[in-house]
């Protein structure tokens, strides 16, 4: 049985990063976020990787979220993509939180959950490959692409070149 | 030369994006710890124990609802017959003190009071013949 300081270190480590895994799919990311700790403080044990655990649960309530928003407004205008920032606004960040949610929308979703789950989730390519159902091998190379495309459309400068501009 | 360029790039765009801190604005962490609290908390003993009360409930209800009504049996009571009443014997003790003839001396006393009243009670010994008697003596006179 998880403790109340074990479950709040988890919702520190994970729940930013989760909620934005979730906005892929549906609007209400937040309360898929929710029902998905309140299972896992339901659970006996813990799960072996917490982290993949969470991502699956995550996952698989977002879908069936997106599922019933599609229902309920008739019509397949993702409601993730009218979400204003998925990012808070921050001066200090080398990226414009606007334009890195612009960016990563325009991403396909095969690639944009990915590269989510790697970089914000913290998950391996091997634990996105069982979570997506796809060879590590696979995730890594959509890993790839998806950068490949935010590069062109970010400019991010190397910080070697920020060096030699100083 | 352009790949090792390129392999920068892509790191520094991975470190740049890992820089920014996802939205969570809408998530009530108050609320989460609440309702992740009761989930926790919440086992299989009340509900097994919810479970097996009310299909007892049920069962019991059910067998006092199909269960017929219990049969009245009228007994015949014989007549009672005043003669066949047996006199109670004396107890022992009463037994006793008929034996030694106490017990016939008071019939007689109770018989003359019944018939005379106080007047046919035998005159009291008079208290200057004889000294007045203490418990031991009444108790033996009896």
């Amino acid at each position: 049985m998880m403790g109340p300081e074990q479950l709040s270190r988890l919702v520190d480590n994970y729940a930013a990063a989760l909620v934005l895994y979730a906005r892929q799919w549906c609007a209400a990311a937040e309360d898929v976020v929710q029902e998905a700790f309140i299972k896992l403080a339901a659970q006996r044990a813990l799960p072996d990787n917490v982290a993949g655990w969470l991502h699956r649960v995550v996952r698989n309530g977002a879908l069936a979220a997106a599922r019933a928003e599609r229902r309920r407004r008739h019509h397949e205008s993702a409601a993730a993509l009218r979400m204003p920032n998925w990012f808070v606004p921050s001066e200090e960040m080398r990226l414009d939180a606007e334009t890195a949610t612009a960016a990563l929308q325009k991403l396909p979703l095969e690639q944009r959950e990915i590269l989510i789950a790697h970089l914000w989730g913290g998950l391996t390519f091997e634990q996105i490959g069982e979570l997506t159902g796809i060879s590590s091998s696979t995730a890594h190379r959509r890993y790839l692409a998806g950068l490949a495309a935010l590069r062109e459309r970010l400019r991010v400068p190397c910080p070697n070149d920020s060096k030699k501009e100083k | 030369m352009s790949e090792r360029l390129e392999e920068r790039e892509i790191t520094a765009l991975e470190s740049a994006l890992r820089e920014l801190r996802p939205q969570t604005e809408a998530l009530d962490r108050a609320v989460l710890m609440y309702r992740a609290g009761r989930a926790s908390a919440r086992g299989w003993i009340w509900p097994l124990a919810t479970l097996l009360s009310t299909s007892a409930t049920l069962v019991l209800g059910i067998v006092l609802w199909i269960r017929p009504a219990p049969a009245i049996v009228y007994v015949a009571v014989p007549p009672v017959d005043n003669e066949t009443i047996l006199p109670v014997p004396p107890s022992p003790l009463l037994a006793n003190e008929l034996e030694r003839g106490a017990w016939s001396r008071y019939v007689h006393l109770q018989e003359q009071v019944l018939l005379h009243g106080l007047d046919g009670l035998p005159p009291p010994p008079s208290a200057t013949d004889e000294p007045p008697l203490d418990a031991g003596s009444l108790l033996n006179s009896l």
